[in-house]
């Protein structure tokens, strides 16, 4: 009795550390991920778009 | 291609600035990336020392710094390689459309046997220096290259074309040596023919009425045109003609080194123009062969006009002196021996053209026998006597065969038999021609010089340098 009830607990809380990882943690990073994916991105594009703008210039006779 | 030089224009986009920019962009955005990501992290530093209550906004900063870092570095690294490959790609396409006209320009000029003969020097280019249409700056190798496929830029801002097919023909040329004005002579097939024969052989004499038979009478004929490209050679040729008019005989040459008299041959038939070059030295100059050093128009002309004053030939000489002691002075006979011009000509070509000793040229060689017209020439080589070995020898069909070989036979019987076998040992084509350049013995009366048969040769030399002026 006392294994049995042992087992299923085990089994619950190896289930509720799954779910948590798979319904808490990933979506929290993909949600990390995409805010720093457009964060970091954003920069990258407007630091890349900046220097484009900087250096393709028209040489003046 | 390979050999280019620093011109005075802006090298084009895609040779030298759309490089430094490419780089200068990715070079300038991953340095503000970099400095971005500092940013954050000094910003996470502040936070964190701020105590707990700021714990939420050192997360964010912290955070902040790493996602630039690793997906501004991500995005970087993606934004860069699109960024290559379309400048990679529109860089290709230009770089196969240059050297596309680059090669139709080169081959053009292959096919059409163009280059740069400078009157002056005698220096031949490939092409010549063109000068900049608004400030006249030198250009010496516009070409399609890196300082423009169809046009370049001049420092001073004005566009030039780089090739035949857009008018780089139109522009000035120079010759790049001794910077001589070509004019508009540059885009042309030269044609080169040197006249060579001793002091007073009648050079000039021949070169003016051969030029005006040309001109006058050929050229219409054949719907030529014959401008002059250099109006100081059109005033020499006319001042000659007014000579000619009056029958005086036009004054001794006394350039060692010539100036070549050119003019136009143009027509509907062909493009690009052909432009011929005589070069008529004195005589003087086929005394010593050092005297010709300076005639480099031996390193690429067409073919070579040889004339002889029959009056030159010891034997004949010694025939005409009872004649010539009464019309000497009118004839003024060559005291240069004509072998003597030829062997000066040969030891020039062998030590400063690399013909070698043995070797035979396959330029054409018209030997033209002046002054035919004197005493009873004309009955001995003239057409008249050609005529008639033509009907001793039944066998003989061709009058141009039978005139090679009748003067031949007189050259032997005059001595001249050596000579005859240099020719033929040096010379692959020749032939032989008789004319007379004065039309008569110039006697001081005033009568208007008749030459006659002085285009025959020059026609033949002309035809066999170039197929469109067979006639």
């Amino acid at each position: 009795m006392d294994d049995g009830a042992g087992l299923i607990f085990g089994l619950l809380a190896i289930a509720a550390v799954i779910a948590f990882i798979v319904f808490v943690i990933v979506p929290l990073l993909i949600i990390f991920m995409g805010v720093g994916a457009l964060c970091g991105g954003g920069y990258a594009v407007y630091n890349y778009a900046s220097a484009f703008r900087q250096n393709v210039r028209p040489e003046r006779v | 291609m390979n050999q280019e030089k620093i011109q005075p224009a802006i090298k084009s986009y895609f040779f030298g600035k759309g490089y430094r920019d490419l780089g200068g962009t990715i070079r300038d955005s991953w340095l503000s990336n970099w400095e971005t990501a500092k940013e954050f992290g000094s910003k996470f530093a502040d936070y964190c020392s701020q105590g707990e209550w700021y714990y939420f906004l050192a997360a964010w900063a912290g955070f902040a710094a790493f996602s630039v870092v690793l997906f501004g570095t991500i995005f970087f690294v993606a934004i860069s390689a699109v960024h290559i490959a379309i400048l990679g790609t529109f860089f290709l396409l230009v770089y196969l459309s240059f050297t596309l006209i680059w090669g139709i320009d080169k081959l053009y000029r292959v096919r059409k046997k163009i280059f740069t003969a400078c009157p002056v020097c005698h220096h031949k280019s490939e092409l010549p220096v063109y000068r900049c249409r608004k400030c006249g700056t030198a250009h010496t190798n516009l070409i399609p290259n890196s300082y423009g496929i169809i046009k370049r830029t001049c420092n001073c801002g004005e566009k030039l074309p780089t090739s035949f097919l857009n008018g780089r023909a139109k522009l000035e040329g120079a010759c790049p040596k001794c910077s001589k004005s070509l004019g508009n002579g540059t885009g042309t097939t030269p044609i080169c023919i040197p006249i060579i024969g001793g002091p007073s052989v009648g050079k000039t004499c021949y070169l003016m009425a051969a030029a005006n038979g040309l001109i006058e009478d050929i050229a219409p004929k054949k719907s030529w045109e014959t401008p002059f490209l250099d109006p100081r050679n059109e005033d020499m040729y006319n001042r000659a003609l007014q000579d000619f008019n009056k029958g005086i005989v036009p004054a001794k040459t006394t350039e060692l080194t010539p100036t070549a008299f050119n003019f136009f041959i143009k027509s509907k038939k062909w493009s690009p123009d052909k432009l011929l070059y005589f070069y008529d030295a004195a005589g003087e100059a086929f005394q010593d062969s050092s005297e010709l050093l300076t005639h480099r128009f031996y390193g690429y002309l067409h073919g070579y006009l040889f004339i002889i004053d029959p009056f030159s030939i010891p034997e004949l000489l010694n025939e005409y002196e009872e004649n010539l002691k009464i019309h000497g002075s009118e004839i003024r006979p060559s005291d240069m021996m004509l072998e003597d011009a030829f062997d000066t000509m040969l030891i020039n070509l062998e030590k400063n053209h690399k013909i070698k000793r043995d070797e035979r040229i396959d330029k054409p060689c018209a030997v033209v026998i002046n002054k035919i017209d004197a005493f009873d020439l004309e009955d001995r080589i003239g057409h008249k006597a050609v005529k008639d070995h033509m009907i001793k020898h039944p066998d003989l069909k061709d009058f141009k065969e039978a005139e090679n070989q009748l003067i031949q036979k007189q050259f032997k019987s005059w001595g001249l038999g050596n000579f005859l076998r240099m020719l033929e040992q040096k010379f692959k084509t020749y032939r032989f021609y008789t004319c007379s350049a004065l039309g008569g013995i110039p006697d001081g009366s005033g009568k208007k010089f008749q030459p006659y048969r002085v285009e025959e040769p020059l026609l033949w030399l002309l035809g066999k340098a170039n197929k469109d002026l067979r006639v």
